[in-house]
């Protein structure tokens, strides 16, 4: 019945010193164990929470850069399928220029020669006139000398044949 | 709901009224203590016959000590051989003295087994660490009085309260002045080591952890995984929820207080000495940390939770004196309350895996060795449910009293938007 008692009856000396090892307990505990774990893991959930948000970025940026490089990738297609299209305009224009040119020159060569032919045929017409009248002319004059001599008619006829007979 | 509180507090109110009844005993107590030694004495005497039979049962002591655990029956031997000796039964005394500097032979006493005075004595202090076989380690007394100033010896000196010293003399595991002189006992006894060298743990692995955390900035490994998952259960679901935004100002307390509870119920289900100790079963114990919350929640009151409980609002005046009583004596009643049931709870653990030890011995007294035997193999499974049972309750109770204490804490700090609610 004694100790019954006693069980519920604090004794002052274990009443000490649970509250001093207690306090110095939690004073020790606080500075060296409690203190820097909080810091630690708060410092850890903070690093952690910066590393997302870092990825998220770096995937905002990922994906903006790609978009960027489809772009400039369709840009450069583009530019390259321009300059090949001028490129090809260019060379087509250039050898339309110089198939017309090339024809121009051919053009005013046959021109040319076939003035030459002309002013030949027509100086080889005027010379061949001049030939085939004084052939005629010699020819008449041989048969008209034989019988033309008398007739006065026949003179005149050879006469504006002659005239007639002007070569154009 | 309400009504279901009100009841609790005059629970609390009834246990607090029968406590204080319970200080004031001791004085009867003691003086029915008085009677009962002499009729003890008596009996002693009268019962010759008893130690014929103690003497006739030698044979059995020599089995007894040769394979069971038995510094409680030793010393309640040796309590009694105390009490038989201020009884003035020189006789009784001088035998019973024999047995104990044989340290281990008494235990053949069949009829004088005192069941309830062995599991008094283990759950209770002592100043020295008792081993098997009688054996036992001394510790240092320290005791103060006007008279005597400060004494500092070892325990030893009793001589298993054999001895006089200074005046002081040792029994049922208590320093007493027999001229009744007052003095301060604060000596490091039993559970004072055990609790020290708990303090000593508790240094070693927080702060190894904590050591762990600079070297280790990425997932936690070794010691880091046991204690970060506590830390962030005390935090998350003990501070977080009770006290609001200001819980970080009293992580400190509930962490330590949580691993102090948890880690000395756990050494006190060792059984192997110096752990086995009551420690967190002891009333001065639970009474230093449920003042240590009680300051706490005190200090940390605002203006609203006085406001609450001094002049509560929305209250009709003729009911206020009674609330205002009941609330004032809430203060009290919840930091007692959280003694109270950290104590009872773990020295009810204590109390039972005792006693199922002590079924063995008695079923060995009444019916042979034999039936003791054969009633171990039925009350070792049950020793170890109920040990399993304990390492269950040591973490519960540890949980409850920081829960607790950080519910109490909140009340005292919450900021209260509408006062008309209450």
């Amino acid at each position: 019945m004694v100790l019954l008692v006693d069980l519920i009856k604090p004794e002052l000396g274990l009443f000490f010193w649970t509250l001093l090892t207690f306090l110095i307990l939690l004073f020790v505990l606080r500075k060296f164990a409690w203190g820097p774990i909080s810091e630690a893991l708060d410092s850890r959930n903070q690093s952690i929470e910066e590393a997302l948000k870092k990825a998220e970025q770096a995937k905002a940026e990922m994906a903006s850069l790609e978009s960027e490089n489809e772009r400039l990738l369709t840009e450069a297609r583009e530019e390259r399928a321009r300059i090949i299209a001028e490129a090809k305009d260019q060379a087509s224009s250039m050898v339309e220029t110089a198939k017309s040119t090339a024809r121009e020159e051919a053009n005013r060569e046959v021109e040319k020669g076939r003035a030459e032919v002309n002013t030949m045929k027509l100086a080889a017409m005027a010379q061949l006139k001049n030939e085939v009248g004084a052939i005629a002319l010699a020819m008449s004059e041989k048969v008209l000398t034989r019988e033309l001599d008398t007739d006065k008619k026949h003179q005149d006829f050879i006469k504006s044949e002659i005239e007639k007979a002007k070569l154009t | 709901m309400e009504v279901k509180l009100e009841l609790k507090k005059l629970q609390s109110l009834l246990i607090i009224v029968v406590l204080c009844l319970l200080y004031l005993a001791p004085t009867q107590v003691s003086a029915q203590k008085a009677k009962k030694v002499d009729s003890h004495a008596g009996h002693n005497h009268a019962g010759h016959d008893h130690s014929g039979h103690s003497h006739a049962g030698h044979d059995h002591s020599g089995h007894k000590h040769a394979g069971h655990q038995h510094k409680g029956h030793n010393h309640a031997q040796t309590g009694k051989a105390t009490k038989a000796h201020k009884g003035g039964n020189n006789a009784a005394h001088g035998s019973h003295a024999g047995h104990d500097s044989h340290g281990h032979d008494d235990h053949g006493h069949g009829d004088d087994m005192d069941v309830g005075g062995t599991i008094l004595h283990h759950i209770g202090d002592s100043h020295d660490v008792h081993l098997p076989f009688g054996a036992s380690i001394p510790l240092p007394c320290i005791l103060y009085s006007k008279e005597s100033g400060l004494q500092m010896f070892m325990s030893s000196a009793f001589d298993h309260g054999h001895k006089e010293v200074a005046g002081f003399s040792y029994d049922h595991g208590k320093v007493v002045r027999k001229d009744g002189a007052k003095f301060y006992d604060f000596s490091i006894t039993r559970n004072v080591l055990v609790m020290l060298i708990s303090a000593l743990l508790m240094c070693l692995i927080f702060i190894t952890a904590a050591r762990a955390y600079k070297k280790n900035k990425g997932a936690p490994k070794g010691i880091q995984s046991i204690v970060e998952p506590l830390y962030e259960f005390v935090r998350d679901d003990i501070a977080k929820p009770s006290i609001g935004p200001k819980y970080k100002k009293y992580m400190p307390f509930l962490l330590t207080v949580f691993f102090f509870i948890w880690i000395n119920n756990l050494l006190g289900l060792i059984p192997i000495p110096p752990f086995g100790a009551n420690l967190t079963g002891n009333i001065a114990v639970t009474a230093a940390l449920a003042l240590i919350t009680f300051i706490l929640i005190v200090t940390g009151a605002n203006k609203d939770y006085w406001m609450h409980i001094f002049n509560p609002p929305g209250v009709p005046l003729g009911v206020k004196p009674i609330l205002i009583l009941i609330e004032f004596l809430s203060l009290f009643i919840k930091p007692a309350a959280l003694m109270i049931r950290l104590f009872a709870n773990i020295t009810a653990g204590h109390i039972i895996i005792l006693s199922l030890v002590s079924l063995i011995f008695i079923a060995g007294k009444l019916a042979g060795d034999v039936a003791g035997f054969g009633s171990s193999l039925l009350v070792v499974p049950f020793m170890l449910f109920m040990n399993l049972l304990e390492l269950f309750v040591a973490a519960l109770q540890a949980f409850v009293f920081t829960i607790l204490s950080a519910v109490f804490i909140g009340q005292a700090v919450e900021e209260h938007d509408h006062h008309e609610a209450h």
